[in-house]
């Protein structure tokens, strides 16, 4: 009896938090398509603007993968000193709210000469510490025996990596891709500050500009749909990815 | 085994992240000693005495503390209440941690469009904290479901049959047992209470409630007055908090398990 | 599960290519789903010893608020080169061999659209120029 009822429970409760997608896509849709028309045809700016969102959202978590799995095999494998310190120091920067980098982001894109481009967003979110710490700590539990044999075979590490140890954590790749890449979808406070051309503004900026209305619920809805058809692709990759994690 | 010059590996982690990330920063830490960035004079600790009386920066940062004091070890709370009645059954309901997840993954414009259509009238406090755990609980929840489900069950039967009550069972077995998750978790969902300035900005502009006016306001506000001094400042503050909550919390967890980072 | 799968990434797929297309593709839609008029341009008139502008008697309309005419102004809205139809009121003077005199509202060379399918506010194609 207890079982059936925190089962309902837990059912209600889930839905509760699917809920608010549902609603959105509802709530879109009380006009018919006109708002999504609207969207594709009559709107260039906001279709920019989501066209922008996919270029930044998938180079920089396409980047940010590619460089935090050389960095967690690092931290992961090879006993150095200082590792523990300089993990820590990753960890402090993931800690921090974009606030209290702003400033620095803000100057360094300016002496870059990125400011005011997509790629303003891009290289700092290729270096963001938060895939390098998921990985490394995803890492951690490969078994040391599977590389030690996989270096009887060939002497490069990158092979090894490519070969051996990225297809055993594919979950935990897959994991940390699409989850750089909804925080990347998702950023609002970012592009404020590193850019200053209206055209350049991702979706997620604009959004919050769109008043009330059908139209403002279609553009949410088509928002949503990259990380949501995403989530439903590798739904068992980024579950895996995140149990594979295990803390000894 | 391992060749020592694997370390290169780090490199482009390392030489961006210094790049984009730790320069940048000392460079900055630069203007919180300075009187202003025209005339260049040290000012010491000038600028700090400044900002601790100034109204807003207090104001923000008791107001984030108080966000992240409350909304953590409630969402912490919820995601272990869930995930222990879930554990049990979830095989059989594979549906229930791909719903906690979702949210996760979705844009805050989701729920800020609905919440200013349809729940203005809630308290901001309150709004942001029910975006908060609606938001982050579904990664405390599978984390602390796969560490629940790996658990060896010996032990919890072993308690049962001594007369341990469910209650005492959870809090003497069950969470010592998943702690370095627990811990893990924890750091997540501080990184994600820093993070509900997005929704709040989305839903209440540059000047909200002052219940809900963050530290993050105050540094985003003053950066659009270019006023570095300030930022730079409260930045250094932010960043020594920081610094120490996370040292405290290692410190605390070595004491527990030996080898985690 | 596996049919959800597929499913959603044919979804995405199809939304990105969508989104592709629409963008590549936007000014030529919007010109195929936009209606076509013709217009008039301005010319001046003599009323009297007052130079006044004029235009076609088919191009000033009339509603409840009075006179007005559709002028196609460039748009600000798209990126690429087009006109809208902007309402903008006029004072008709007096009538001329089929032409209207205004008293205000319009400038030398302005275009005023002609034809019914074509309401203010909306992205209009330029057809002939009426003689």
């Amino acid at each position: 009896m207890v079982k059936r009822v925190s089962r309902l429970f837990i059912a209600i409760l889930a839905a509760a938090f699917v809920l608010p997608a549902a609603a959105v896509i509802v709530a879109s849709l009380k006009e018919g398509i006109k708002p999504y028309v609207d969207f594709f045809v009559w709107e260039p700016k906001y279709l920019r603007a989501l066209a922008v969102s996919m270029f930044i959202a998938f180079l920089s978590s396409a980047g940010s993968v590619a460089v935090s799995v050389l960095a967690a095999y690092v931290f992961s494998q090879i006993k150095f000193r200082g590792r523990g310190f300089l993990f820590y120091i990753y960890i402090i920067v993931m800690m921090m709210p974009f606030q209290v980098t702003l400033l620095p982001q803000y100057i360094i894109s300016k002496a870059l000469g990125i400011y005011d481009t997509p790629a303003a967003m891009i290289f700092p979110a290729v270096f963001s510490p938060f895939a390098a710490f998921l990985l490394t700590q995803i890492m951690k539990s490969i078994p040391r025996d599977s590389i030690e044999a996989a270096r009887l075979d060939t002497s490069s590490t990158l092979k090894i990596i490519l070969r051996v140890i990225v297809p055993q954590m594919r979950g935990g790749v897959v994991c940390a891709w699409v989850m750089m890449f909804a925080e990347q979808w998702n950023m609002v406070a970012e592009p404020l500050v590193l850019m200053e051309s209206e055209k350049n503004y991702p979706l997620a900026v604009l959004l919050s500009k769109t008043g009330p209305g059908a139209f403002s619920f279609a553009a949410t809805a088509l928002f949503m749909l990259l990380p949501l058809g995403l989530f439903l692709i590798f739904e068992s990759e980024i579950l895996e990815g995140l149990e594979g994690y295990r803390l000894k | 085994m391992k060749k020592k010059s694997d370390i290169f590996l780090l490199a482009f982690s390392l030489a961006g992240f210094t790049v984009f990330y730790v320069a940048p920063f000392l460079r900055s830490l630069g203007y919180a000693f300075l009187d202003n960035a025209f005339t260049k004079r040290f000012a010491g600790l000038g600028n700090f005495s400044a900002l601790f009386k100034n109204e807003y920066f207090l104001l923000g940062m008791k107001n984030t503390l108080l966000f992240t004091a409350v909304s953590v070890p409630l969402a912490m709370a919820f995601s272990l209440a869930v995930s222990l009645l879930t554990v049990s059954f979830a095989g059989d309901m594979p549906f229930v941690k791909g719903a906690f997840f979702l949210p996760v993954l979705l844009p805050s414009a989701t729920i800020v469009t609905l919440f200013s259509r349809y729940a203005s009238s809630l308290p901001p406090f309150l709004a942001l904290l029910i975006i908060f755990i609606w938001k982050y609980s579904g990664l405390n929840i599978i984390l602390m479901m796969t560490a629940l489900g790996s658990m060896e069950k010996g032990m919890l039967e072993a308690a049962k049959i001594d007369g341990a009550g469910a209650i005492r069972r959870t809090f003497k077995i069950t969470v010592p047992n998943i702690l370095p998750v627990l811990f893990f978790t924890l750091i997540l969902s501080i990184v994600n209470s820093l993070k509900i300035y997005r929704e709040s900005y989305l839903l209440y502009g540059e000047y909200p409630d002052k219940s809900v006016y963050m530290l993050q306001n105050y540094l985003n506000n003053h950066f659009e007055k270019l006023n570095y001094q300030n930022i730079a400042t409260a930045a250094v503050i932010f960043a020594a908090g920081l610094y120490a909550v996370v040292g405290i919390l290692l410190r605390a967890e070595r004491k527990r398990s030996e080898e985690i980072w | 599960m596996k049919a959800v799968k597929i499913t959603a990434a044919a979804f995405l797929a199809t939304f990105v290519a969508l989104t592709a297309v629409c963008l590549a593709a936007g000014p030529k839609i919007r010109d195929a789903l936009s209606p076509t008029a013709d217009y008039a341009c301005s010319e001046d008139i003599l009323l009297g010893d007052r130079l006044c502008q004029s235009l076609p008697e088919s191009a000033v309309r009339h509603d409840g608020e009075g006179s007005y005419v559709l002028l196609a102004v460039p748009s600000e809205k798209y990126p690429e080169r087009c006109y809208e139809a902007r309402r903008t009121e006029v004072e008709v003077l007096e009538t001329v061999d089929g032409r209207a005199a205004l008293g205000y509202g319009v400038r030398p060379g302005d275009k005023a659209l002609i034809g019914e399918d074509v309401e203010a506010g909306e992205r209009v194609v330029l057809g002939r120029e009426a003689g």
